[in-house]
């Protein structure tokens, strides 16, 4: 029988273990485990070292500095969809005008060697239209696929004061390769009841003529509202309380992404992948964002919002990714659902000359431009759309 | 609470230090609580569910043992112990299914049943008191004290997907007093952060890549399916096993050994050798508990074995979800069994035997085999219904696309690949890798050093890679 005193089983502790004459705590402090701890303590040191040293970096960087010298402020998601809740106040403030949204990937906001005068496409147009009334405002992330410019639109729609007037949004061919949404726009979803209930009817009215967007629409919900995503649950705090206490938590999405572009240049530098690599259709993927082209048209519509499509520049000096006749298809295809939809359309294709591009991992860059690049692209917009925005602006039925 | 979430690990570590810091007569109940909390978290009202079901179980287990013919009473109580998970897991398909024959007759029928929410582990916890009924049956000698038994039965980590532990494999633990020991902390935590890798960095990670070519309404090409396929045979093995790893070390901290669960099943050369490595205490069960009675009955009719495998293996699939996916994938490995100890029984090696080059070539011939056939099943396991796993199959069948994939991008394709591949290696290396470096002089010294920085190195991953705590694909049975 073992004793039952609270002494004798304090006992126990030093008694050790049931195999080897050797105390617990003896063994327990020569072992593994005090390096283990030690190694950890060491880990979290460097974390904070290293988180620093980012965040320096990233202050320095114009895309992710909310706090950029200009006198108004920002005038577009400073956070590229990684937090747009903390971007949105600012930009409804700009929404109790008139506006209109510029939508699209990083080309969006990426400036190649940057000087300090240089603009993004949307500051560009909105230094041209706000003397008009009209505000723009940029609402852009790497890769953006269609799903979250559905959810980028339907989010103007019911979270801004009012709904923009027109919708610009840059269509990509790679970027119908991704899917689903990503947690940034995930967590700002979740935050927003309206138009959570906006995100549901929309899934719930498509399912009939767009399945595959529905489901995906609906999955989206699913992870959106799911517990474990939740902050504020049990499970949220007690992580934001670790984060607090250690840095390695703290620091884990930046290392995380570090992590995966260092397992992203191992691909590349393995299998000899560079920009120009040829990237083929994925065809389902290509097919759900089709339906979610076709999805935007209808909720554009629906609210009365004038959605106009271009397809973005491409550098013609940079061999570019694509199948060239996977590329011509799709251009012909997005031209005639345009037409057919009577949405205004535009082939930016080769609007922005060579000399007005970067370089990138020791080429052209295909797809990023200098601060040049975002006046010509700017101007063309405004050109092409001008009239239909300026339509729309006065309610002259161009919605 | 999962056991990769934070709250899990606040949750052990308080568990933990609370355990082993109180006097040893408190224990028990301490361990009864904590598990009755880890299982309310969850869902409160379902706790009494469990504990209705454990009480009902240690009285009628106790009433039972006292009496000579209790061949009746044993009917009754697996009766008891059945309605629950009847009600909570089969009533919709139950009601469907018989509507769909009605609706065969010509006759209408549209049945409004609410949603019944499945409680978390009720398969676990039914199959374990049944188990518990037959031995007392058979002879065991049930529990004496309530404590005991509801510590048996509640004990978190196998509560909510096993494993299947038969009260034999426990009792000298439950009854003997518990002592702290360092092995136990050592192999506990060891076995704990395996899992947390398993599932954080491998199973979480293939995840997407499954459910996008299982997704409904989904169209994949025929890479899709044959590496989605591929990624689910990963993603469950790496799951589960992590749920078991998980299980078995948190148990172990407190001094309780359970039974293994996983021994490489890839690795196996035939269908029945798989079984004997996968999900081993649930193979067990189903071949003690369904298979054996029923062999047993008809004993007189030894050529209907056969038949009372696959009878066996459908329950099994039946056990793991009400769609006919997994009844089909039961039918799948039942047919498998039969097949591989029949008609080419020549073909796979007998487990353990090796020596000629022509018997190793048999053995990579047989678990070349086995390895397709299993993933094959996969389909069935994974589909969320019988035509969308005739999607996926026919998209193979038919080499749909050719190599061009419809829903995966070529990261998704490396990186299910490599980890195939990582497996197949560790798998066949494991064993002469060790054994080689045991007979190095020097490997305990450098392992001395070498292993606080792995472990360190694995923690770092699990912190770096966890997103947040996904549920593990066992739960839903």
């Amino acid at each position: 029988m073992m004793p039952k005193a609270r002494g004798a089983a304090r006992g126990e502790l030093g008694a050790g273990s049931r195999t080897e004459p050797v105390s617990f705590w003896s063994r327990l402090f020569r072992g593994s485990i005090p390096w283990v701890v030690l190694l950890f303590c060491l880990a979290n040191l460097l974390a904070v070292r290293w988180q620093t040293a980012l965040h320096r970096e990233r202050a320095a960087n114009l895309l992710t500095n909310p706090e950029r010298a200009e006198p108004g402020g920002f005038r577009y998601d400073w956070s590229v969809g990684e937090d747009l809740g903390r971007s949105w106040p600012r930009l409804a403030e700009m929404a109790e005008a008139d506006f209109i949204v510029l939508c699209g990937m990083s080309q969006m906001y990426a400036i190649n060697e940057q000087r300090p005068s240089d603009e993004t496409i949307s500051e560009r147009m909105d230094d041209a239209l706000s003397p008009e009334g009209t505000r723009v405002i940029g609402l852009a992330a790497p890769n953006l696929d269609n799903e979250e410019s559905l959810l980028l639109l339907l989010s103007s729609c019911v979270e801004f004061p009012h709904p923009p007037t027109t919708f610009l949004y840059g269509v990509c061919f790679d970027k119908m390769r991704n899917v689903g949404v990503r947690p940034g726009y995930s967590a700002f979803l979740r935050e927003r009841p309206n138009l959570l209930r906006a995100w549901r009817e929309t899934a719930l009215e498509s399912a009939a003529e767009y399945s595959k967007a529905s489901a995906q629409m609906l999955a989206t919900l699913e992870g959106a509202t799911a517990p474990a995503a939740d902050d504020r649950s049990v499970e949220g705090r007690l992580r934001q309380g670790t984060a607090r206490l250690l840095p390695l938590v703290a620091a884990r999405g930046d290392l995380n992404a570090q992590a995966q572009l260092g397992l992203f240049f191992a691909r590349n530098w393995v299998f000899r992948i560079k920009p120009a690599s040829k990237r083929p259709m994925l065809q389902g993927r290509y097919d759900l964002n089709v339906e979610f082209l076709r999805i935007m048209s209808e909720v554009a519509a629906d609210r009365g919002v004038a959605l106009c499509l271009y397809v973005v520049p491409l550098n013609p000096r940079a061999e570019n990714p694509y199948v060239a006749e996977q590329y011509g298809a799709f251009k012909q295809w997005i031209e005639g659902f345009c037409r057919q939809h009577a949405v205004p359309f535009a082939d930016l294709d080769d609007v922005v000359p060579s000399e007005a591009w970067g370089t990138f991992m020791g080429g052209p860059d295909y797809k990023h431009f200098k601060g040049e690049g975002h006046r010509v692209t700017a101007d063309a917009l405004l050109r092409v759309f001008g009239p239909v925005i300026r339509l729309s602006t006065r309610g002259d039925g161009a919605r | 609470m999962i056991f990769t979430s934070y709250s899990y690990v606040y949750f052990l570590a308080a568990a933990y230090v609370l355990h082993w810091s109180i006097p040893g007569a408190w224990r028990k109940p301490f361990l009864i609580g904590a598990s009755y909390v880890f299982y309310c978290t969850w869902n409160w009202h379902y706790g009494f569910l469990l504990l209705g079901l454990s009480l009902f179980n240690w009285a009628f287990g106790r009433w039972m043992g006292r009496r000579e013919d209790n061949a009746r009473l044993l009917w009754l109580g697996i009766g008891a112990n059945l309605v629950p998970l009847l009600y909570y897991k089969y009533t919709h398909f139950l009601l469907d299914s018989g509507c769909s024959i009605i609706r065969m007759t010509g006759l209408p029928c549209d049945l409004q049943v609410p949603p019944i929410l499945l409680p978390l582990g009720i398969s676990f916890f039914t199959f374990q008191g049944m188990a518990y009924l037959v031995d007392v049956a058979a002879g065991e000698v049930p529990f004496q004290r309530l404590k005991d038994f509801l510590l048996y039965k509640a004990f978190w980590p196998q509560l909510i997907a096993g494993p299947i532990i038969r009260p034999g494999e426990i009792r000298a633990q439950i009854l003997s007093r518990r002592i702290l020991s360092y092995d136990d902390v050592s192999i506990g935590c060891r076995r704990i952060l395996a899992g947390a890798i398993k599932k954080v960095v491998l199973a979480d990670t293939l995840a997407p890549f499954v459910d996008q070519v299982f997704a409904a309404g989904a169209a994949p090409h025929m890479v899709d399916g044959v590496v989605g396929t591929l990624a689910f045979g990963l993603q469950i093995y790496f799951d589960f096993s992590a749920y078991s790893d998980i299980a078995i070390g948190t148990a172990r901290l407190f001094g309780y050994v359970f039974p293994e669960n996983f021994a490489w099943p890839y690795r196996a050369t035939s269908p029945q050798e798989f079984w004997n490595r996968w999900h081993m205490t649930l193979s067990r069960w189903i071949k003690d508990y369904v298979f054996t009675p029923l062999f047993f009955t008809f004993r007189t009719r030894p050529r209907l074995a056969p038949l009372w495998l696959a009878a066996a293996m459908a329950i099994c699939g039946f056990w793991h979800g009400a769609r006919w996916t997994f009844v089909l994938w039961g039918l799948w490995h039942g047919m498998l069994l039969v097949v591989s100890q029949t008609l080419l029984r020549g073909f796979f090696p007998e487990s353990g035997v090796v020596g000629t080059a022509g018997r190793r070539l048999r053995r990579v011939a047989g678990a070349v085999v086995t390895l397709v056939a299993v993933n094959a099943g996969w389909i069935l396991f994974r589909a969320p219904s019988v035509r969308d796993a005739a999607r996926v199959a026919r998209s193979i069948l038919t080499c749909e696309g050719g190599l061009h994939p419809a829903l995966l991008r070529e990261n998704a394709i490396l990186v299910v690949v490599l980890m195939f591949l990582g497996l197949l290696v560790v798998q066949i290396g494991e064993g002469p890798i060790r054994r080689r470096l045991a007979s190095v002089p020097a490997y305990p010294r450098v392992e001395r050093w070498v292993r606080p920085i792995a472990v360190s190195l694995l923690i770092l991953a699990v912190i770096v890679f966890d997103k947040s705590a996904r549920a593990f694909v066992y739960f839903q049975f």
